[in-house]
């Protein structure tokens, strides 16, 4: 009986690493989308002129919070992860109660 | 909220016998589904239009009743239960302005919206478990832990799962009464309810390859811009769920919104109020003192006014108090929460 849980914990947390390790960190910097700047805009700035002065229609946007940074992945990885391991204790312990109850 | 105990003075006729109740049940759910086949748009309009108000009424008058007179050693339940409904409540009308304000946040605002609500019921179904009859609530936050992964992986999931599942627990709530007040009748009560999912594959069956809602109807022609059909579909999520028909989503929420409707307007006051609803005297709260009859006979009285004042509203602007409606009976959702765990 007691080999039983422990095996079912052990599978039950093998998943959730796994499942942890398919989420991953996110996309690396190179993967992301990168504005393309016309070779003509660029020979129009003058030296010295920064971004700042860059036409708003093709000047970098400001970073938006959005479902594709890794954030939910993360937070669902890590509440996987805990939901995983405490059913994993629960299991057990249901297990130990269940053991005590038939001696 | 089930400490109080049962009068003998009930308004419901105990001569009915269980097959009568059972009959009437199976009335409501098949005429449900079959108006909602046939008129779904029209039906939804007019079912929020008559019984939003009246159904939140009758269970705040159920509830009353249900109430012990003091919380003694559930303090701690009602004050959690308390902070949870206005909270969330309050957080949920706030989600559209933040979003707003935040361009962006849209999915994090529901996840964390969701993730709260979440533990909230885990919270309360984990006290519930440490009084009688007691139970191993072990398992609850476990479960709390992993539907929050799926929340934030998917967050539309859960609110509109809400949708769909806030109708049901008013069949929930109706077994847990019958269990008290009508055991008996419980057995045909059941055979009944399992009509409920078998009546919703027979409205796939039928819809399922049915044209998309018109954006515009006999409704949206007699009522002008107030009334929008796309604002059923948007509700029902037809948006989310590109692979099933809007036809079949709306008839579907329509039918389970009738039967909610009907258990709370009709089954519910039959066999679960105590007393007649203007019989102030038999809630337990105010037996407490005058001065808590009298606060409860006010309570009632504006919930029958706010009732008018809903209907005149739907009137004048169909379009606008629907969505007011709908995000402030999040409060009546989540009240339904804590209510039903002392109920079990």
């Amino acid at each position: 009986m007691k080999r039983s849980i422990l095996s079912l914990f052990a599978m039950l947390i093998l998943s959730a690493t796994t499942l942890h390790a398919d989420i991953g960190p996110g996309p690396s910097p190179e993967d992301r989308e990168t504005i393309q700047v016309p070779v003509s805009d660029l020979e129009k700035m003058s030296p010295g002129q920064t971004d700042s002065t860059i036409p708003s229609d093709i000047a970098p946007q400001p970073p938006v919070l959005d479902m594709k940074s890794p954030v939910p992945m993360v937070i669902a990885g890590l509440a996987a992860t805990v939901g995983v391991a405490l059913l994993g204790l629960w299991v057990v312990k249901k297990g130990r109660s269940g053991d005590a109850q038939d001696q | 909220m089930s400490v109080a105990g049962a009068s003998t003075d009930s308004p419901s006729h105990t001569s009915h016998p269980s097959w009568m109740f059972a009959s009437g049940f199976a009335v409501l759910v098949i005429g449900s589904a079959w108006l909602s086949v046939a008129l779904p748009i029209s039906v939804a309009f007019a079912a929020v239009f008559l019984f939003a108000g009246p159904h939140n009424w009758f269970e705040l008058r159920y509830a009353l009743g249900r109430l012990p007179a003091r919380t003694g050693k559930l303090r701690g339940f009602f004050v959690v239960s308390g902070l949870g409904i206005v909270g969330l409540s309050g957080a949920y009308a706030a989600l559209p302005f933040l979003m707003a304000r935040w361009g962006g946040l849209d999915d994090f605002g529901i996840s964390i919206w969701s993730t709260a609500f979440l533990f909230w019921i885990a919270l309360l179904v984990s006290m519930r478990s440490h009084t009688n009859p007691r139970f191993d609530g072990g398992w609850v936050w476990p479960v709390a832990c992993l539907l929050t992964a799926l929340a934030w992986l998917s967050p539309y999931t859960l609110p509109l799962s809400l949708v769909f599942l806030h109708p049901l627990m008013a069949l929930w709530l109706l077994d847990r009464e019958l269990a008290r007040s009508r055991p008996e009748w419980r057995t045909h009560y059941w055979c009944v309810v399992s009509c409920v999912p078998l009546a919703v594959l027979a409205m796939w069956w039928q819809l399922r390859g049915v044209p998309d809602l018109p954006g515009t109807d006999q409704i949206t022609l007699a009522f002008g811009p107030t009334v929008r059909a796309d604002t059923l579909t948007q509700h029902v999520g037809a948006s989310l769920l590109p692979g099933v028909s809007p036809y079949f989503l709306v008839a579907t929420h329509t039918f389970l919104e009738l039967v909610h409707y009907g258990v709370w307007v009709v089954l519910i006051p039959l066999i679960g109020l105590r007393s007649w609803p203007w019989q102030i005297r038999k809630i337990p709260v105010s037996r407490r003192s005058p001065t808590w009859s009298r606060g409860v006979a006010v309570f009632l009285l504006c919930g029958v006014l706010l009732v008018s004042v809903l209907w005149v509203c739907f009137g004048v602007d169909y379009e606008t108090t629907r969505r007011v409606y709908f995000t402030v009976a999040m409060l009546h959702v989540l009240a339904e929460v804590p209510f039903l765990l002392r109920m079990i």
